[in-house]
């Protein structure tokens, strides 16, 4: 391990420090006895993997979380009360900005930048013209135009990003022109997924600025090479564990992978192995693919194929399931599905249900399944006209039916009449598998088919995945779980920024080699075809 | 992680504390009904003489049809999710279109009456791609709607009240009777039939249901839900127009504004029979039996000398009470998973 550097030898007392602070949620300890320091002037990286604890550890310190007793968080050798106020926060000079960046769509940029100070400095008469110069000008140093009277909910992404860093930072200084000097911190939470690659340069000579001033930054990223380019000390988290604080300049790329998963990659990326469905036609042919993220993506999945799609939150990979099923709306694109054809631009749910494509989308219980309505009225939905015999329901064979998949599926209890909303999440996502394959898709989509289910449900339901390839369907599984996607999946790809940055075929899926794959920002693809 | 290992599987509700729930929800199912025969009961002592007679039974049953037909118009949207606040513009409308055309310009009863069918469908039409193309809530577009429609009737009847519609029309809804009761009982009966086959028996009911409860899903699972909300708009047009019919042929004649003071009642019943029957979704069983429930009520306390503001008092209060309920059986339920 890399030798941790203290805060001391940076400077004199940190501006802000985090001792032992841990937080649990029911019985798991998102967080456990993490400390750190953060020096003035410095801008320090904060990395881990999705559930390592990083945005449990941003949002006790935006007063979001109450963590446990012994948790204490100091700014200026000053201990704060928790949870941190609103009120400290301001007066610290804490400004945060959030993965979801938390502006107000249907406001416009003006009322969007000054809401802190609306909120704290009030005033009976607010002109519009006043609150647009003032917006104009507090905009005009950072570069990029920006209308104050647009409504953000209309602007791009990258301009949203953009507005939430300026309100961040203009707080920052508003902050220093009233209070004795004393340091300011920005936490930026993945701000850069959105930004195009100007607006990233454009940030980080915007966070030099700020950490020439004294101020400190905090930066969470999932890209490495970001972190690595603009901080000078990283802090690891792995399982709500602190692993290590260490000095930029000390570590490289690979040694901070290791850290962050656990465990050194394996280098055999590119070993190939041939499988039993390499030789399969493909089925499922997607080309030209973009969506909210993904850009231009292109790949194909053969009969009785399992294709896992990875990568890190943000990366792109959640939305592939959803942009295939037309329930998100793609921009470009295109299905070949069999002897089908489809545009993707145009592709709405109920054609893809028609054309027998199926889709378990993660939300269960509020786009998965009916919780207020029966189990055997969610299982028997997508083939309810097999049971319309001369204009009437045949609601005894339902009912018998559906008796009979709950004893197949081991869904409990093995009352089909019972509420859906009162049945364990494994037993939900039994009834919604069982509901799909009830009408013999040939494209079954699945995302985090077994997220927050029980064990023994989710190796039914894995079993289940692979018998229905084993007939012959084609099965795409988008998941952020890299061991379940190992034991699922013939073949995985990886993206990172919208884009397919690995392919990991057959032998080389493990956990690990998923894991650390979306650490990659240049593509390394391998080809599997034509062995 | 961890989060797959913390849950285990739940212990059926039905085999620890089963036959407890079970009959709480039988009763639960036929309490509008036992609270409708006390209310009789209650009644019939207090007014043996003119409360508990064959004529004041058949006066219920019938004069309260185009009720349960204007009730069972609004279930229809609800059941998909939306509400509809023009039914009793239409209803009015419809009422004045026969009032007008047939009443006034003598025109043929049958053709007034499809005329006012047809603007029932172009009501509900127009309500519906409102909602749809323009994305607007319908509460909003069917609340201007129903203020439009009371406007129009202002306009086309001048403020008069038209009478001499046509005995034809009067005769097959009031003035035959069957066992007793006006024929009108059971035009309520058959459109009754209808929406409880239709909700219950047909696969676009079940598409319906999906779509009021669960409209994510219901998009997910393929379902034109667009599609299916227009149905139930139009479908609301369709009947709220026939109870307009048969409001006219109750009387004989057709007013610019009494019939707008139907739409309260109207969802007080709704969602009244919504907590019987099947408890917890409008159904068209429970939609009747509260109908004559509520009508029940106002019919006794006006024969006891009440004035008529206990039937404002006795509907706004039956619809406060009645969503009071439905909410504790909701929170009721949510108890009994965890």
């Amino acid at each position: 391990m890399m030798s941790a550097a203290s805060a001391e030898a940076l400077g004199q007392e940190p501006v802000l420090s985090v001792r032992n602070v841990s937080k649990e949620f029911g019985a798991t300890r998102a967080l456990d006895g993490v400390s750190f320091d953060l020096a003035a002037g410095e801008v320090h990286g904060l990395v881990g993997e999705n559930g390592s604890g990083k945005s449990t550890l941003i949002k006790t310190l935006s007063g979001l979380h109450l963590p446990e007793p012994g948790s204490v968080i100091e700014v200026a050798g000053e201990q704060v009360p928790l949870p941190i106020s609103a009120a400290s926060l301001q007066r610290l000079g804490l400004r945060f900005v959030h993965q979801d960046l938390m502006l107000a769509p249907t406001l416009t940029v003006a009322e969007n930048l000054f809401v802190n100070e609306l909120s704290t400095e009030p005033s009976w008469l607010l002109r519009d013209s006043q609150l647009r110069r003032r917006a104009e000008a507090m905009l005009a140093p950072y570069g990029r135009e920006l209308d104050p009277a647009a409504k953000v909910g209309t602007l791009a992404a990258a301009d949203q990003a953009h507005l939430a860093i300026v309100r961040a930072v203009s707080g920052l200084r508003r902050h220093h022109a009233l209070a004795r000097a004393a340091p300011g911190v920005l936490v930026l939470d993945e701000v850069t997924a959105f930004l195009p690659s100007a607006g990233r340069a454009q940030l980080f000579e915007l966070i030099h600025e700020i950490a020439a001033q004294g101020d400190s930054v905090v930066f969470v990223s999932h890209y490495l090479d970001e972190v690595l380019e603009i901080t000078s000390r990283i802090t690891v988290l792995r399982d709500g564990k602190l692993v290590s604080t260490v000095d930029t300049a000390d570590v490289a790329g690979d040694d901070l992978v290791e850290m962050i998963i656990g465990r050194r990659i394996g280098t055999d990326l590119t070993d190939t192995h041939t499988d039993d469905v390499d030789g399969r036609p493909p089925v499922v042919t997607v080309s030209d693919l973009s969506g909210p993220v993904v850009r231009g993506l292109g790949f194909s999945i053969r009969e009785g194929e399992v294709l896992g799609v990875a990568g890190l939150i943000g990366s792109g990979f959640e939305e592939i399931p959803a942009l295939l099923f037309g329930a998100q709306q793609a921009t470009t694109g295109r299905l070949q599905l069999g002897e089908q054809e489809f545009e993707m631009t145009s592709m709405t749910p109920s054609a893809a249900t028609g054309r027998g494509i199926a889709f378990v989308p993660e939300d269960r219980a509020g786009a998965g399944a009916a919780g207020a309505l029966t189990v055997e009225e969610n299982l028997s939905l997508q083939v309810i006209s097999r049971y319309q015999r001369r204009g009437l329901l045949h609601r005894s064979r339902l009912h018998h039916d559906a008796a009979a998949l709950l004893d197949d599926y081991d869904i409990r209890p093995r009352d089909p009449g019972t509420k859906m909303a009162n049945l364990s999440g494994g037993n939900q996502q039994k009834v919604i598998m069982a509901k799909w394959l009830a009408t013999n898709p040939s494209l079954l989509l699945l995302h985090e088919p077994t997220h927050g289910v029980d064990v023994g449900s989710r190796e039914q339901i894995l079993l289940r995945i692979r018998k229905a390839a084993h007939d012959g369907m084609a099965v795409l599984c988008a998941s952020s779980d890299t061991e379940q996607l190992s034991e699922l999946c013939d073949r995985v790809l990886v993206l990172a920024r919208g884009r397919v940055v690995a392919e990991l075929p057959g032998h080389s899926l493990t956990k690990e080699a998923i894991a650390g794959a979306g650490y990659l920002t240049t593509p390394i693809k391998q080809m599997t075809e034509g062995s | 992680m961890s989060d797959t290992l913390t849950e285990t599987p739940k212990p059926t509700p039905r085999s620890t504390r089963g036959n407890g729930r079970q009959a709480r929800s039988q009763f639960e199912r036929v309490s509008l009904i036992l609270a409708w025969i006390v209310v009789i009961a209650i009644f019939s002592f207090v007014r043996p003489d003119t409360f508990f007679t064959v004529g004041n039974m058949a006066t219920i049953l019938g004069s309260d049809a185009v009720l349960v037909i204007l009730t069972l118009g609004l279930i229809l949207p609800l059941r998909a999710g939306d509400y509809d606040l023009s039914i009793a513009g239409t209803l009015t409308l419809s009422a004045m279109l026969v009032g007008i055309m047939n009443g006034e310009h003598h025109i043929n009863i049958w053709l007034v009456v499809l005329a006012a069918l047809a603007v029932g469908v172009v009501v509900g039409l127009f309500n519906g791609l409102f909602v749809l193309i323009f994305g607007i809530n319908p509460f909003i577009v069917t609340l201007g709607m129903g203020t439009f429609l009371a406007g129009i009737v202002l306009l086309i009847s001048n403020d008069q009240t038209f009478a001499g519609i046509s005995p034809g029309l009067v005769n097959v809804v009031v003035g035959d009777r069957f066992l007793g009761i006006p024929l009108e009982f059971y035009y309520g009966l058959i459109a009754c039939i209808l929406v409880w086959y239709l909700f219950d028996l047909t696969t676009f009911g079940r598409k319906m249901l999906f779509v009021g409860t669960a409209r994510d899903v219901a998009r997910l699972s393929g379902i034109k839900v667009g599609r299916t909300r227009l149905v139930a708009l139009v479908g609301a047009g369709v009947l709220a127009a026939l109870a307009g019919i048969l409001y006219a042929g109750t009387s004989g004649s057709a007013d610019p504004t009494s019939g707008t003071a139907q739409l309260l009642p109207a969802y007080a019943a709704a969602f009244l029979g919504a907590t019987a029957i099947v408890p917890g979704r409008f159904n068209a069983w429970g939609t009747i039996i509260a109908v004559y429930f509520l009508a029940t009520g106002v019919n006794g306390l006006a024969i006891l000398g009440l004035g008529s503001w206990v039937q404002d008092v006795f509907y706004g209060g039956a619809l406060i009470v009645a969503v009071a309920l439905s909410q504790l059986a909701r929170r009721r339920q949510e108890q009994e998973i965890t």
